[in-house]
């Protein structure tokens, strides 16, 4: 139990910064939490006193924002400065990850999906680009032939475009709402217009 | 079984498909991470191992042009009370429909083990202590992936951060006595050395003069760059001089080298475009030409 209990221990002060100041002020709590012999105690306080340690935290936190930031870049672009409270909030809650960037994208897609629907963010266009995001992301590892169907309230290319052009705070958004399907065919997404919801 | 003697590889990435589309008759073989080519459903559900459709589909195109190499990210070999053999056996029938010519992992842990379906990962692949208990640990399941998976299974370098005191044995010493006593040989990656050379003053040639250099079938090369003053690992574009330096001088000294394989990572490809993905391979190429064209590796092992 000891070897298996030193490798938590030490990927836990590796997860959190936070941990390691716990450490080398208060190293009870902290060892109290895991079955360590002697030696590995010597070696933990070793490591957390050594320089590289801070890289080893930002590395974890690097490698940990990586499926987020690549698979909902559009959805971390509108969030700006606000990204990373809510990841730091996120790795609270998600205190265990598997890294597999479907589970982490849909997780954090959840939880900031959870965070809009309670109007605890409240920004504009928002929950239109998540929703397309996690689709994307939920039908690149499905074959193809699946599809999700999407329902905008503003025109969903005009927005990534100014988005992409950095021009999205001072654009005026059409109101268009529509369906659309969106599906993955020859290993790009394809998104058909399904119907009108409304006629403007 | 004689591995074939390849020559200069490139790490498979998602930035690479139109590049390997006009260059790829420059590459003696692609290595893959197979991780990359699946989703992981967690243990217990079927199929758990799901191929991602446009993934494979490159993969196909790949295999029908060079030979593979697999270089996986999931074994995490050096977790306690921890072995995947599913994730193994996947691996055997990826190999059965690919013909690896040999595959790796690193010298680390990475996962952690859950109650629930999936592992816990922490984050990043942190280097075993060398300690008896983990040799012995690391040695029984070399045995096991050895003996599900026919073909050579190299583990590789570590870049460490931090220092365990009190080890059992150096990082040489504890290698050479892994590969010495299981089916195991070295992948040997120049870049993690110069990484440790850098950030913890470790001499990179003393560790090449250390390490049973008969066993390293396989070398890494790649580039670095600096944050908050450590140098990482971050294969951020070309090789560094010094990279090329101890290259030469390790290939110099490994008589049965298959490959030369140059990682870089995806986001790096504007800063290298096409022609300095050609220009490290030639570079690579030039020094395993040097030691390994008039007197191929294979016929002297």
């Amino acid at each position: 139990m000891s070897a298996r209990d030193f490798q938590l221990a030490f990927a836990s002060l590796i997860a959190s910064p936070q941990t390691c100041c716990e450490l080398l002020t208060a190293e009870g709590p902290f060892f109290s939490r895991f079955d360590l012999s002697e030696k590995e105690k010597l070696r933990l306080r070793a490591i957390v006193r050594q320089r590289g340690v801070s890289a080893c935290c930002s590395l974890y936190r690097m490698n940990r924002v990586t499926p987020v930031y690549s698979q909902l870049s559009n959805t971390c672009a509108l969030l700006k400065d606000k990204l990373i409270p809510l990841i730091e909030e996120f790795w609270q809650y998600l205190t265990k990850p598997s890294l597999q960037f479907r589970e982490e994208v849909l997780e954090f897609g959840n939880f900031l999906m959870n965070k809009i629907n309670v109007g605890a963010i409240g920004l504009p266009y928002l929950k239109e680009v998540l929703q397309l995001e996690i689709a994307m992301n939920e039908l690149s590892y499905l074959p193809e032939g699946e599809y999700r169907m999407l329902g905008f309230e503003h025109d969903i290319f005009f927005i990534l475009q100014a988005l992409a052009e950095g021009k999205l705070e001072e654009a005026v958004v059409p109101y268009s709402a529509k369906r659309y399907k969106m599906y993955i065919k020859d290993d790009r997404v394809e998104m058909e217009m399904a119907e009108d919801l409304l006629s403007v | 079984m004689k591995t074939e003697h390849l020559g200069i590889g490139i790490l498979y990435n998602a930035s690479l498909p139109e590049y390997l589309r006009q260059h790829i008759d420059r590459l003696d073989y692609i290595e893959i991470i197979p991780d990359m080519f699946w989703s992981d459903e967690g243990r217990g559900q079927q199929p758990r191992f799901r191929p991602l459709p446009k993934w494979m589909h490159q993969l196909d195109w790949i295999a029908e042009r060079v030979p593979l190499v697999a270089h996986n990210i999931g074994i995490s070999i050096g977790t306690i009370d921890y072995f995947d053999e599913e994730y193994i056996r996947f691996m055997q029938q990826m190999h059965e429909t690919y013909q690896f010519k040999w595959h790796s992992d690193h010298l680390s842990f990475l996962k952690l083990p859950t109650k629930g379906s999936h592992d816990h990962n922490a984050g990043i692949a942190i280097p075993v202590p060398y300690d008896e208990e983990y040799l012995t640990m690391i040695g029984k399941k070399v045995e096991f992936i050895r003996d599900t998976i026919d073909i050579p299974f190299l583990l590789e370098n570590n870049v460490y951060f931090v220092e365990y005191p009190e080890q059992d044995y150096t990082e040489t010493a504890f290698v050479n006595k892994l590969v010495r006593n299981h089916p195991c040989n070295i992948l040997l990656d120049i870049h993690n050395l110069h990484v440790n050379a850098i950030n913890q003053g470790a001499d990179a040639k003393t560790y090449i003069d250390e390490l049973d250099m008969e066993k390293v079938m396989e070398m890494h090369i790649a580039g670095g760059n600096d944050m908050n003053g450590f140098y990482m690992d971050s294969h951020a574009g070309p090789c560094p001089d010094e990279v090329w330096e101890l290259l030469d001088y390790a290939v110099s000294k490994a008589p049965n080298l298959r490959g030369i394989t140059f990682e870089f990572h995806e986001s790096y490809f504007p800063l290298l475009q096409f022609e300095g993905l050609n220009r490290q391979i030639e570079l690579a190429k030039n020094t395993w030409e040097k030691y390994h064209l008039k007197h191929p590796a294979y016929e002297r092992a």
